[in-house]
């Protein structure tokens, strides 16, 4: 398993940098000098110049890339020409909000569509499982953000359950930082208080951006299951005595697990990208509106550094999911 | 029959199945019975009902689309056609067990061999309301056990194995193991050997005739191979699509076939000192199910078939002392 692991880690190093190369390569071939935009639109000749040598642009190409790879391994991903601050420092400041939905997001998914893919399973064709297909389905038939002004109007403006937006209330402050993330930094400190007003706050915009996955999930897994109940090895534990409930959550539901932690893993790419309509909606600090905000002011070191944040997020999650799968799975183990 | 009062005992048990096509008459008037201790094969064609037969006793047939139509079944004198599901869980866990035909996908892929052997030991002992609970370690020692009546090579190293790191032999051993491991009183074994190369084929029939010797438990084996139920078992019955056409012990059966059907089968075994020339089969193929075959549903494809065959169904007689068969030949003749 070590091993399994091990080798895993080394693709994920190989990834990084073939995801640097993109990254670059596609700033290089897009149109616009960011010099001439970094000097802004009264600037001499020479002023472009100028920046233009002191960001290293007019090297070739391989030093550039070489520079731009030394930069990002450690951690310096450039100035915002919009913000004039360390990109580093903003990704620092809005990807844990981020990266808090997208986990609330994907927990509410998981742990939701997991145990209804089940239950359509073992019901298959009967009331429940038309009643979880009606969810499921509608799960993927309403856009993301229109769930969510949804939910704003009816849960927040109608029955006032639960805030509006944004992360805190206004007059609250942030816990301390420990992880920046708000959630496990208020538990941390014992800000009970705080916890539970972020979990009011996350709760609607985490509905709305989990429904897509949600609905995958239970597709998946109800799929999987129907076709792992029909295996021969679950006959052998029913003709043992062994129970229904034991049957379905262990020994199906294990099997069922390595496709529909596949599903998982894409997912997680489509909710890093769906957090740029979710956040816009909920007014949620996180990196999706921040990169949309560079992006329509040509800032390209924020929207590069977002984008490689998100990328390498997303290569994580799946580094995570082959754990997993490992774990799960004793012949993949050996395989590796 | 006389003797000890009949283990299971099915007396005109018939079993329909819904299909996307109509409705199967999967089983027709299925009578026979086990006695305890008794060792009886069920042969026939694949697709004759034999399987469906044993499973559906034991509640295996998903119902629906399986339903009974008639008839009862009744394990050691307790009627258990209509039992609920936690009853037959409990005959299924503690006094009846089944091993199945491949060894290779009757086993979880992802536990280890200690996990679902120790996992039926506490099923087991779970519906045992008198059995003390056991500790872990205690599961393991009986599941090592167990591993070693089924002479598995290596037990602790088996133990903590995969299903995949164990070649045929070695997973039909386990199963065989989980199947002892509640002391049943009727071991079901639906082709055993079919999936498993010749050599181990007769490895795990010795180790079925080993079992069947020292724990002295009734057991049902059912197999397409004449060869195979002849080597292990004492009474035969022969089984044509849903019905049971002869039922007679073993030397009996292969001296003095009497149903046409039961004579083509045994006419279709290779014999090493005949020639090619003499192999013959039965013409024909198991009939339709929607629709079987009015009176006895052999009658298409038998030789000796009169008008009597296509409209009445044949009784059930004994022609000879413990010999049955279901033929109007013995009755009256065909006209």
């Amino acid at each position: 398993m070590a091993l399994f692991v091990l080798k895993r880690a080394l693709l994920l190093g190989l990834m990084l940098i073939g995801l640097i190369l993109i990254m670059f390569t596609i700033s290089h071939v897009a149109p616009g000098d960011p010099a001439a935009v970094a000097a802004g639109p009264d600037a001499t000749r020479e002023m472009v110049e100028v920046i233009r040598e002191e960001y290293g642009l007019d090297e070739p190409l391989p030093v550039q890339f070489w520079i731009y790879l030394t930069n990002v391994l450690q951690g310096d991903l450039g100035r915002s020409i919009r913000t004039t601050r360390d990109v580093t420092h903003d990704l620092l400041r809005y990807f844990p909000a981020t990266f808090e939905l997208v986990m609330v997001a994907m927990l509410l998914a998981v742990l939701i569509g997991v145990p209804l893919g089940m239950l359509a399973a073992v019901f298959r064709d009967r009331g429940l499982d038309h009643a979880i297909r009606l969810v499921s389905v509608s799960s993927v038939a309403l856009p993301m953000f229109w769930l969510g002004l949804l939910l704003q109007f009816f849960i927040s403006l109608k029955l006032g359950w639960l805030p509006l937006g944004g992360q805190l209330g206004l007059l609250t402050e942030r816990p301390p930082p420990i992880t920046h993330l708000i959630l496990v930094d208020a538990l941390l400190r014992g800000q009970f208080d705080v916890f539970r007003e972020a979990l009011a706050h996350i709760i609607l915009p985490a509905i709305a951006l989990s429904a897509p996955a949600l609905a995958a999930i239970i597709r998946v897994n109800r799929a999987e299951m129907i076709e792992v109940l029909h295996q021969d090895f679950i006959v052998t534990a029913r003709a043992h005595g062994i129970s229904q409930f034991r049957i379905v959550a262990v020994y199906a539901l294990r099997n069922a697990m390595i496709p529909t932690l596949a599903m998982i893993g894409l997912r997680f790419g489509w909710m890093l990208g769906g957090t740029v309509l979710v956040e816009g909606v909920f007014d949620w600090p996180g990196i999706g509106l921040y990169a949309v905000q560079s992006a329509v002011n040509s800032d390209f070191q924020p929207v590069m550094g977002a984008t490689l944040l998100i990328g390498f997020s997303f290569m994580l999650a799946n580094f995570m999911i082959d754990i997993a799968y490992g774990w799960l799975d004793p012949r993949l183990r050996e395989a590796q | 029959m006389a003797g000890p009062a009949p283990l299971l005992e099915l007396r005109d048990y018939s079993l329909s199945i819904d299909s996307f096509d109509g409705r199967l008459q999967v089983l027709d008037g299925v009578s026979f019975s086990i006695a305890p201790g008794e060792v009886v094969g069920i042969v026939g064609e694949t697709g004759c009902g034999k399987s469906i037969t044993v499973k559906s006793v034991i509640g295996l047939v998903p119902s629906p689309p399986a339903k009974v139509e008639s008839g009862t079944v009744s394990f050691d004198g307790r009627d258990i056609t209509a039992a609920g599901e936690s009853a037959i869980r409990r005959l299924r866990g503690r006094e009846v067990a089944m091993i199945f035909q491949d060894p290779m996908t009757y086993l979880n892929p992802l536990f280890t061999v200690g996990q679902q052997l120790s996992d039926v030991i506490r099923a087991k002992e779970a519906l045992d309301p008198a059995a003390a609970p056991r500790t872990r370690a205690e599961r393991r020692a009986k599941a090592l056990a167990l591993l070693g009546q089924v002479h598995l090579p290596d037990p602790e190293r088996q133990f903590e194995s995969y299903p995949h790191q164990l070649s045929g032999g070695m997973r039909q051993r386990v199963l065989i193991a989980m199947a002892l491991a509640g002391s049943p009183r009727l071991l079901i074994a639906d082709e055993p050997t079919t999936a498993l190369d010749v050599t181990i084929q007769a490895q795990i029939l010795d180790l079925v005739k080993e079992l069947v010797e020292t724990l002295g438990m009734a057991v049902i084996i059912i197999s397409h191979d004449l060869g195979v139920v002849a080597a292990l078992c004492r009474r035969i019955l022969v089984m044509y699509a849903g019905t049971i056409v002869e039922d007679a012990g073993t030397a009996d059966l292969f001296e003095n076939p009497r149903h046409p059907y039961t004579r083509g089968l045994l006419a279709a075994i290779p014999r090493l000192d005949g020639s090619v020339t003499s192999l013959s089969g039965i013409p024909g193929s198991i009939p339709n199910f929607i629709e079987p075959p009015q009176g006895c549903r052999f009658h298409p494809r038998c030789a000796q078939a009169g008008a009597r065959c296509g409209r009445e169904r044949p009784r059930n007689l004994e022609v000879a002392p413990d010999h049955w068969t279901a033929c109007h030949l013995f009755d009256g003749g065909v006209e």
